[in-house]
């Protein structure tokens, strides 16, 4: 295949596309690193980076657009409900039903606490779970495939890293005010995409950490998620 | 006196008597999870021998210690005061067919017992950063005073354990053990200070006259580049070199390679990956991610690139005005004048 056949379905498939799925799709593919993809690939432009749910859930009357959403900038992105169907923000959020889960390099849970600036990402537990059994024990999969990168469960020398594991029952989301990432949390970096997905295509969402977080007192929301030492 | 008990516990039976397995350890609220919450003494064998991550913790509720036991190349034991207040964690990891006492944390907690776990940054800590080779990284860091931090040469203080065959925990919890420190009332300032002092002074001062390292730990580091962007005046442990309009933090500088310097190599790279993993940390928590910290290279790199795409924000390890973003980026794209952060981690110069 010559070049120009691959800039033509490259246009192709531009051609038509809604704006947002455009911009979306370059974020995806740009932030999940997938910008090195064959010629073969190309033909998949407009259907593999941006999952199905996200394509179909921007508002049509919106102003917004992905672009704008993110070069807004801290602390000035617009609230999500701004641009996202209402029936898209509830099934995403459905989806944390089973719990919420994320992993922390332990050191870092210990020095800085389990939030970030009163919030943390979460992750639904079904699906880490899921994404677990496919790592099938293979610690530098799970990274790449949580996202998190290949070393972050394993040292540069493949060593085991001390991870924590923290769950979160359906209770303390609700309790937390589980919601879908606006991007200006303490957590959201530049790789941050608008419409409640990691670059890799996980969804993800983000709730209130207490600053007492795993303390026992009711008054404060009940307790804060379960930390347990991770095991691969 | 929370400490007191804390050591009463460890001096006492639990060491030598019944321990237990938790199947799944909740390391906040203490707390062995689940129905059928505790491994049997076969089982946990048997997790052990295959090398399979294990809790082990004395039988008291809620236990005075808990060693964390990672495919039996790391045993980090973490000692508790009687209302599952952390005060000591010691960490010993495999070397040459044994266990190196490789870090001891400190926590003291000026304000009286918490009764539970705070966020580690938000304490007065001493932390101890062991070599094989002898050297010593310690620093004694607060959150509202300038950090203490001191590399020195203590090879005669290493220290070693046998790694433990199975249930034979007593000899790694008792030379972990904390001292007798008071470390929950306003004393525990002059405490940690004292104890910072004295662990400094069992070691002889580093005379290399070629070697500079950073004198303040990474939340230090993460002051000076929140003050420089926001034009406030910076801690003073952190040097800043001005070039041109550029605001460069040296992280860590080496006079010579070390074969010149005597020091391990192993143990050199092992140094700065410990200031790399705690700078990334101290960044992530900053910015909402961490820096690679590429150790091998020169001239722009990961962590330059970080810089740019971070100026404006409060986290930058080469920090320039907010106002000026693109003129940094000609200035560091332009080579010549700039002397980025990521090469200031490579041997030589």
């Amino acid at each position: 295949m010559k070049m120009g056949d691959v800039t033509r379905q490259v246009q192709n498939a531009w051609d038509g596309m809604p704006v947002h799925v455009r911009q979306l799709s370059d974020m995806f593919r740009k932030h999940g690193q997938k910008q090195n993809r064959n010629t073969s690939s190309v033909d998949d432009l407009d259907a593999t980076d941006v999952p199905d749910a996200l394509r179909d859930g921007w508002k049509k009357d919106s102003w917004h657009t992905p672009d704008r959403v993110v070069g807004s900038g801290k602390p000035n992105r617009p609230y999500p409900a701004e641009y996202l169907d209402a029936d898209y923000i509830q099934q995403h959020l459905q989806r944390f039903e089973g719990g919420a889960t994320r992993f922390y390099r332990t050191e870092n849970l210990d020095k800085y606490g389990p939030g970030n600036q009163g919030t943390t990402f979460v992750f639904p537990t079904s699906e880490i779970d899921n994404i677990i059994t496919q790592a099938d024990g293979k610690p530098k999969k799970l990274g790449v495939m949580l996202g998190l990168g290949e070393n972050f469960f394993v040292d540069g020398n493949d060593k085991p890293l001390d991870i924590t594991r923290a769950d979160f029952t359906y209770e303390e989301i609700i309790n937390g005010n589980l919601r879908m990432p606006r991007g200006n949390e303490g957590g959201a970096n530049e790789a941050w995409i608008p419409g409640g997905y990691l670059p890799e295509g996980i969804p993800e969402g983000v709730m209130n950490t207490h600053p007492d977080a795993t303390g026992a007192d009711p008054s404060v929301g009940g307790t804060w998620g379960t930390y347990t030492p991770f095991k691969l | 006196m929370g400490h007191v008990h804390a050591l009463q516990a460890v001096s006492g039976s639990s060491v030598s008597g019944e321990v237990r397995y938790p199947r799944r350890f909740e390391i906040f609220r203490l707390e062995a999870l689940g129905d059928d919450a505790f491994f049997t003494d076969a089982e946990a064998r048997n997790e052990y021998e295959r090398g399979r991550r294990l809790a082990v913790t004395d039988a008291a509720a809620p236990p005075a210690w808990y060693v964390d036991v990672l495919h039996r190349d790391r045993f980090t034991v973490t000692f508790y005061s009687p209302h599952k207040t952390p005060v000591r964690k010691v960490e010993w990891e495999r070397a040459d067919g044994r266990l190196f006492r490789r870090r001891i944390l400190d926590l003291f907690y000026p304000e009286g017992d918490p009764k539970r776990r705070v966020p580690y940054s938000h304490l007065l800590t001493l932390d101890q950063h062991w070599y094989t080779d002898g050297i010593a990284h310690v620093s004694r860091s607060s959150p509202i005073d300038e950090d203490l931090v001191v590399e020195v040469s203590a090879p005669g203080e290493l220290q070693w354990a046998d790694i433990p065959a199975f249930g034979e925990w007593a000899p790694l919890i008792e030379a972990s053990a904390p001292p007798e420190l008071g470390r929950f009332d306003l004393d525990a300032i002059d405490v940690a200070e004292g104890f910072a002092r004295a662990t400094i002074a069992g070691g002889e001062p580093m005379t290399d006259a070629g070697r500079w390292n950073l004198p303040a730990s990474s939340s230090t580091v993460l002051d000076t580049v929140t003050s420089l962007t926001t034009f406030e005046p910076a801690p003073s442990l952190v040097r800043v070199i001005e070039r041109e309009a550029a605001k460069i933090l040296p992280i860590f500088a080496q006079g010579a390679s070390p074969a010149e310097s005597g020091h391990d190599p192993r143990e050199e790279r092992r140094r700065l990956d410990d200031l790399a993993a705690d700078l990334a940390g101290a960044f992530e928590y900053a910015a909402g991610r961490p820096i690679a910290f590429p150790l091998d290279q020169r001239g722009d790199g990961p962590v330059a690139e970080y810089a740019l795409t971070s100026t404006g924000t409060t986290a930058s390890a080469e920090s320039k005005p907010a106002s000026s973003a693109s003129s940094a980026s000609r200035s560091t794209s332009g080579g010549g004048s700039t002397y980025n952060a990521s090469c200031l981690g490579c041997w030589g110069r």
